[in-house]
C-alpha cells in the first residue's frame, strides 16, 4: 500500500482466506462470490481465489490464451533483470516457460492483499513451482530431467479482472543450482551479453537506483501491521542498529532468504542482514508497498515489497568488490504470531545481483558517467 | 495411545491420517496442505506430492501405542520403533489439515542438502550465553509455567548430540511447543558446532514430550533426536 492511496481496513473481509494450510480440492472449489469484485470474472469467488485460480488455469490447466484477458495490453512486468511490457510478452513467456517445463505446479504459498483504492487491488503471492526440465530451456539447455523448486513473489497490481502492473522476484541462483549449473557462471554469461549492444536498454535500473535515492519513505497507517516489520528493516539497514532490530522478533525465528539460506534465531537473521548491508557502501532502502491479512490460528502476514542500491565497494557473498552500483529489489514476507516476527521469507534475485556485479545490467561505475 | 480427554474424537482420525502419510501411501485420502512443507530423514520437501514421494520412498510406520499430545493447531506424536529408538513426529494443523511436518528420527543415507550460501551468525549475541533460544511468548498454548521445563528439555538434548560435551558454542532453538493438560511438547532446532578447530557445524532436531506437576516439578520426560543432518554444500559467486 502507498500512503497516496486511500487503503481500505488490512484485515476487510477476513471470510477470505489465505492458501496457506488448505488442501488443493478446498482451493479448487468453487464458490459463490464472497466480496464485491466489480469488473472481475464471475468464476472468481474473492480476490483470493483469483490470483489463486486464474494462475492454476492459465499454467496448470494450459489455457495460457487467458492471460489476454487478466492482463492489461499495456502491462509492465518488472524484474530485477529487467521490465517486459505488454500482454504478449507475458503470453509468449508463459508458453516458452511450459514448452521447456509442461509440469510445473504453481503452488501457492500465500496471498497477501491489499484495496489500495475502490477496485484496485493488489496481491503479493508467493509461490513455489516444482518442475522438470523436459524440453529445451535457453538457459540451461536440452531435456534432463533436473527438476526446479524455486520461490517466486509475484506482486501485482490489479482492476477490472486485468493485472496492470507486475513486480516478479524469483529465486534465480538457487534455480541454477537445482538445473545443476553454477549461478556465477550463468550470470557471467549474462553479464557479458548485457555489454553488448544499446546499453540504452537498461536505462530502467539506472532510473531505479535514482528512485531509491531520492525516496522518502512513506508509513502505514497507525496499528497497521506492516509498521513494526517496517520498523525493524530501517533500523536494521538504516540506522545499522541490528541488535536492536533484531530484540522486536522472536528469539527463535524461522528464516529463508534467497540461495539456500535457511537458519534459525535472531543471530542467523542479522546474519543475513549484514551480509547484504557489509557489500554495498552508501547503502539507500525504501518500502515500496505493503500489505498484510490474517493468517489462520491467530497469526497475521506481512509482505513487503522493497528496493535497496548501494556501492559495491566490499568483498563478500557476490565476491570481489566490482565498484559498481548494485540494484536489489526483492519481496519480504513476514509471519506475525502475538504481534512478533516468528518467519521472515525474503526473495530476490540473487543471480541478477551478481550479474550486475560481473557488468550486466549497465551497471555504473562511480564517478564513470556511464550506465 | 495417551490422548488429552477434551481432544478424543480428533485425534484417532488424525492419527490415521498422519500414519498414511508417513507411509507415503499412493492415493491417500488424508486431508494434506497444498503447501504442505516436510523435515524429514534429512530431507526439507514443499508441497503435498513431493511429501508423499519422499514417505513412499523412506516410509515411517508409526506403533499402535505411540504418545500423543494433540492441540487444535498441532500434533506432538513420540513413538519407538521396533529397534528402540525414539521417533518424535510434529505436525502444524489448520482447520485440522496437515500442514507442516517434522520428523526426529533417522536420516536416510541417501540424503542430501541443498546449496546454500554461508551466513555467518552469532547465535547469542552475549557472552552471557544460554543453550535455549526461545520466548514463552511466542507460544501462546503453551502453560507459561511449563516453560523452565521447555528449556530444561532443551539442554538435555544438547548434551545429548554434543562432542565433547563441554565448551561448546551449541543452541537450541524452540520451533514449536505448547501444552495439552498437565503435558506438553516441545519441538527444537539444534545448531550443533564442533568444539574443536575448524568448527564445523551441524544441525538436528528434537522432539521433548513431558508431563510437568502442579508446582511445576517435572515428573516424566521423553524426548526423541534425529541423526545429524546433512551439511549443505557452501555457494560462493
Amino acid at each position: 500500500m502507498t500512503a497516496v492511496l486511500t487503503p481500505a481496513p488490512w484485515n476487510q473481509h477476513p471470510q477470505v482466506r489465505s492458501p496457506a494450510g488448505r488442501a488443493i480440492a478446498d482451493l479448487l472449489a468453487q464458490r459463490s462470490r464472497q466480496q464485491p469484485l466489480d469488473g472481475f470474472d464471475p468464476a472468481y469467488a474473492d480476490f483470493v481465489d483469483y490470483i489463486v485460480r486464474c494462475t492454476h488455469r492459465i499454467w496448470e490447466e494450459k489455457d495460457i490464451g487467458l492471460c489476454r484477458t487478466h492482463y492489461a495490453n499495456d502491462v509492465v512486468m518488472h524484474t530485477l533483470a529487467g521490465p517486459s511490457r505488454g500482454c504478449e510478452a507475458v503470453v509468449q513467456g508463459t508458453l516458452g516457460a511450459l514448452a521447456a517445463y509442461a509440469d510445473r505446479q504453481v503452488v501457492a504459498e500465500d496471498v497477501i492483499w491489499s484495496e489500495d483504492a475502490p477496485g484496485l487491488f493488489y496481491s503479493s503471492h508467493r509461490i513455489t513451482s516444482r518442475s522438470t526440465l523436459e524440453g529445451s530451456d535457453a538457459q540451461y539447455g536440452a531435456a534432463n530431467g533436473a527438476a526446479q523448486m524455486a520461490t517466486t513473489v509475484a506482486d501485482c497490481l490489479v482492476r477490472d479482472n486485468r493485472i496492470v502492473e507486475e513486480w516478479l522476484y524469483r529465486d534465480n541462483a538457487r534455480a541454477a543450482l537445482q538445473m545443476q549449473h553454477a549461478p556465477r557462471a550463468v550470470a557471467l554469461a549474462q553479464a557479458e551479453a548485457d555489454r553488448a549492444g544499446d546499453s540504452q536498454r537498461h536505462a530502467w535500473r539506472r532510473q531505479w537506483i535514482d528512485r531509491v535515492r531520492s525516496a522518502v519513505q512513506a508509513w502505514p497507517e497507525a496499528g497497521h501491521p506492516a509498521e513494526g516489520p517496517m520498523r525493524l528493516l530501517q533500523t536494521a539497514w538504516v540506522d545499522d542498529l541490528y541488535g536492536q532490530a533484531a530484540a522486536a522478533v522472536s528469539p527463535s525465528i524461522e528464516v529463508r532468504w534467497p540461495t539456500g539460506r535457511t537458519g534459525w534465531g535472531r543471530g542467523y537473521w542479522i546474519g543475513c542482514l549484514v551480509q547484504l548491508r557489509a557489500q554495498l557502501h552508501d547503502f539507500h532502502f525504501t518500502v515500496e508497498h505493503w500489505a498484510a491479512r490474517p493468517l489462520p490460528n491467530d497469526e497475521v502476514a506481512v509482505a513487503l515489497r522493497w528496493a535497496a542500491c548501494g556501492v559495491h565497494a566490499s568483498q563478500g557473498a557476490w565476491g570481489p568488490a566490482s565498484g559498481r552500483n548494485i540494484l536489489v529489489a526483492g519481496s519480504s514476507h513476514y509471519v506475525l504470531r502475538q504481534g512478533r516476527i516468528v518467519r521472515d521469507q525474503t526473495v530476490f534475485d540473487e543471480l541478477a545481483v551478481v550479474r550486475q556485479v560481473l557488468g550486466g545490467l549497465g551497471a555504473v561505475v562511480p564517478g564513470a558517467g556511464g550506465q | 495411545m495417551n490422548s488429552t480427554p477434551e481432544h478424543t474424537h480428533p485425534t484417532p482420525r488424525l492419527l490415521a491420517e498422519l500414519a498414511g502419510l508417513l507411509r507415503g501411501a499412493p492415493g491417500s485420502a488424508a486431508p494434506l496442505a497444498n503447501t504442505l512443507s516436510v523435515q524429514a530423514m534429512g530431507f526439507a520437501t514443499f508441497g503435498r506430492t513431493d511429501a508423499l514421494d519422499l514417505f513412499a520412498r523412506h516410509p515411517l510406520a508409526l506403533s499402535a501405542t505411540p504418545h500423543v499430545l494433540i492441540a487444535p493447531d498441532a500434533l506432538a506424536v513420540l513413538d519407538v520403533t521396533p529397534e528402540g529408538r525414539h521417533v518424535g513426529v510434529f505436525a502444524d494443523l489448520v482447520d485440522g489439515v496437515l500442514a507442516r511436518l517434522w520428523v526426529a528420527g533417522p536420516v536416510a543415507d541417501d540424503a542430501v542438502a541443498e546449496p546454500a550460501v554461508p551466513v555467518a551468525s552469532d547465535d547469542f549475541m552475549t557472552q552471557h550465553r544460554a543453550v535455549c533460544a526461545g520466548d514463552v511468548h511466542d507460544h501462546p498454548r503453551l502453560d507459561a509455567a511449563a516453560w523452565p521445563q521447555v528449556q530444561a528439555a532443551a539442554a538435555e538434548a544438547l548434551q545429548t548430540v554434543r562432542e565433547p560435551a563441554a565448551a561448546s558454542s551449541s543452541q537450541a532453538f524452540v520451533v514449536r511447543a505448547f501444552s495439552s493438560g498437565d503435558a506438553f511438547a516441545a519441538l527444537y532446532t539444534l545448531r550443533v558446532l564442533s568444539a574443536s578447530v575448524p568448527r564445523h557445524a551441524h544441525r538436528c532436531w528434537a522432539l521433548a514430550v513431558c508431563r510437568i506437576g502442579a508446582d511445576g516439578a517435572l515428573l516424566h520426560r521423553r524426548l526423541a533426536i534425529s541423526e545429524p543432518w546433512p551439511v549443505p554444500a557452501p555457494v560462493f559467486f
